[in-house]
């Protein structure tokens, strides 16, 4: 059988699949368009601001979350960046949270829903350490700041930033006087079980 | 004067030339081969990328955390996810990548997977913020859930293959295998066009590309997205370098819907944005890992194919092919090794309806022989029957060649030869004869087909 002889045949496109196309076509043009147009965003359409506008600044401004950490015989301030404290919170997505949350901080609307995030922030991390899930230490409080870096040319002092504002605090006892903001999440909620100094 | 006004071709109007370009660049006739090859790559990466995400987790988030609004989920009324809501529609959008990528149930599994995808994918970024990366994944899904890219490369073509026979032909080209890669291409240059016109409208060329926006933006990256190189901080350091590369992003972004319609632009303003990318990974740590999927459809598969062809082809032996043309089920298990054969290293002979030209060409070969069992001749001369001639094959089939060390183990072949002789001698009561209606070849089997002796397994002196 000589199958290389064989020239495929022409298999024409109906009428109503081609309409079909382009249908489709004019949903991911128009779609598109709509966004580009008024730079606005309608998920899954984009009108993909990546890096859209200009860094003029000589700085890097970063808001960040901080925990006052305590055990017996150990206080500190620790910057909260593990994502196995809350996942899948990584320090990116807390960041994003955290920054549509607060925005510029200008209204007490602003205030109040990073209050709110912070506070379940908290209660999670605490009630997943109780249960054992991570191996934080025990948050008495936690701290929203507004970090600042200088940028120097080489990069260099990446760990230490040159400026840090703090923005809010929200204390466990605040956390737990409150009725809770949120659903009740799978894990028992329990108040610190370790005393310390 | 005349005469040239005689030879000068006539002038199509205007609109039947745009039309005719239109139809042309949305459904030129093309093979199925591109198109079904990039459906399975691109569902295998979405596979490879998804399958360590749990998104139940995003279940068990208070909703305060839940501050980015989409539109979408409140036009359809989603709204905080639950863990078992998550893991029921995660399940249901795992399996259909895996089903999509084989190609089984292929238009099933890709509506499953753009129907739970949009649920699955859109909910992490209802949390702080909205990505891009995902978005163009369901764009990209629902493209090919209209399209019949399971038309190759996919397990229900085989099924396909099976069912009508041996047809022997190449599959139709048709327009339906050409727009969903058009529309991909389109996809592509609305995403990089928008990123283009974004800066523009923002900050302006000058603005974004001569200043210092380059050079801050990669320092910044250096403080918070860790990333694998230090060439960032290098490049910040070099401000002409920094301006160049910035004026050449907006340039190939604003420019890359030329290479919907030009060669010249697709070979370089693709590549360009794929090297782009990669080297935003590499000097800022961030990956647009689900864009790269989408460039998967401006690689020309067939090209490729058809280059390998060229070179691995005749590295490996021609097989001849003998098979019982009167028996239905060895006419299906034909038609599907054609249809693996995607090197053409098999040629495949009818023993019932080509027996005069087969006893010229292979002197060695015994009819009755060839209708008992399936037959294999290398190109040197070497003869293989019944499972070795199965396990020959499978060094011709790419799509078997993972199996090749499994079918060499001993037991293996011992199983494989009792399975083989089991089918071969039952293939009669399923009813495998061809119908009367096909013609001869039935009746001209049978007779020598009762002359055939029942044949022991082969020794080892035939086999690989």
């Amino acid at each position: 059988m000589d199958l290389a002889a064989t020239a495929p045949a022409i298999q024409p496109m109906k009428r109503w699949r081609a309409w079909l196309v382009f249908a489709l076509v004019a949903l991911l043009v128009v779609g598109h368009g709509i966004d580009i147009a008024g730079q606005r965003e309608h998920w899954p359409f984009s009108h993909y601001p990546m890096y859209a506008r200009a860094e003029k600044k000589k700085r890097q401004e970063l808001l960040s979350l901080f925990g006052t950490m305590r055990a017996p015989g150990y206080r500190a301030m620790v910057r909260l960046t593990d994502p196995n404290f809350v996942p899948p919170l990584n320090e990116g997505r807390l960041r994003v949270i955290l920054m549509a949350a607060y925005r510029r901080g200008t209204t007490e609307q602003n205030i109040a829903d990073a209050r709110r995030v912070m506070a379940d922030y908290m209660r999670m991390y605490e009630s997943r350490r109780v249960a054992g899930l991570h191996n934080g230490p025990r948050m008495t409080e936690i701290h929203l700041y507004r970090l600042t870096w200088k940028l120097r040319p080489d990069g260099s002092h990446g760990s230490a930033p040159w400026k840090r504002e703090s923005l809010l605090t929200v204390k466990w006892d605040d956390v737990e006087r409150r009725r809770p903001t949120t659903a009740p999440v799978e894990l028992p909620v329990q108040p610190p079980d370790d005393e310390s100094p | 004067m005349n005469d040239a006004v005689a030879v000068r071709p006539v002038a199509r109007p205007r609109a039947t030339s745009w039309l005719a370009r239109c139809e042309r660049f949305w459904f030129k006739p093309t093979g199925p081969g591109n198109l079904g090859f990039a459906r399975l790559v691109f569902f295998a990466l979405m596979f490879w990328f998804h399958r360590g995400f749990d998104y139940t987790i995003w279940g068990t988030l208070p909703p305060s955390f839940q501050n980015a609004h989409i539109q979408l989920f409140d036009l359809l009324g989603i709204g905080m996810p639950t863990v078992k809501g998550v893991a029921i529609v995660q399940t249901v959008f795992k399996a259909s990548l895996l089903l999509a990528c084989v190609g089984l149930f292929t238009r099933l599994s890709c509506v499953a997977a753009l129907v739970s995808g949009v649920y699955v994918l859109g909910i992490p970024n209802t949390f702080g913020k909205t990505g891009h990366g995902d978005g163009i994944l369901i764009l990209a899904m629902l493209v090919l859930a209209g399209s019949r890219c399971g038309d190759a490369w996919s397990i229900d073509a085989v099924r396909r293959s099976w069912r009508r026979g041996p047809a022997f032909a190449p599959p139709a080209h048709s327009g339906e295998y050409t727009w969903p890669v058009r529309c991909l291409w389109l996809l592509s240059a609305l995403v990089f066009f928008a990123a283009g016109y974004a800066k523009l409208k923002s900050t302006g060329f000058i603005g974004w590309a001569w200043s210092d926006n380059m050079a801050n933006t990669l320092l910044q990256h250096k403080y918070k997205s860790n990333p694998p190189t230090d060439w960032g901080v290098w490049i910040a350091q070099h401000p002409l370098l920094c301006r160049l590369l910035a004026a050449g992003t907006i340039v190939v972004e604003v420019a890359f819907p030329l290479a919907l319609f030009s060669r010249w632009a697709r070979r370089t303003l693709v590549p360009g944005m794929f090297l782009a990318q990669l080297g935003i990974g590499l000097t800022m740590g961030v990956w647009f890992t689900q864009f790269m999927f989408i460039y998967l459809f401006w690689v020309p598969f067939d090209a490729i194919g058809r280059f390998l062809l060229r070179l691995l082809g005749p590295q490996f032996q021609r097989r001849a092919v003998f098979f019982d043309g009167g028996c239905g089920f060895c006419r299906k298990t034909v038609s599907v090794l054609w249809h693996l054969d995607v090197l053409r290293r098999c040629d495949l002979f009818d023993v019932v309806n080509e027996w005069p030209m087969i006893a010229s060409r292979y002197a060695q070969l015994d009819r009755a022989a060839a209708l008992e069992d399936m037959h294999v001749i290398l190109d040197n001369g070497r003869v293989f029957t019944g499972f070795d001639a199965y396990r020959q094959l499978a060094w011709a089939l790419p799509a078997t060649w993972l199996l090749l060390p499994i079918l060499y183990l001993p037991p293996v072949r011992w199983v494989g030869w009792r399975v083989y002789r089991y089918v071969a001698s039952h293939r009669h009561d399923a009813g495998c004869d061809v119908p009367a209606a096909q013609g001869e070849r039935s009746s001209a089997r049978l007779p020598a087909q009762a002359a055939v002796a029942s044949r022991e397994e082969p020794t080892d002196a035939i086999s690989w």
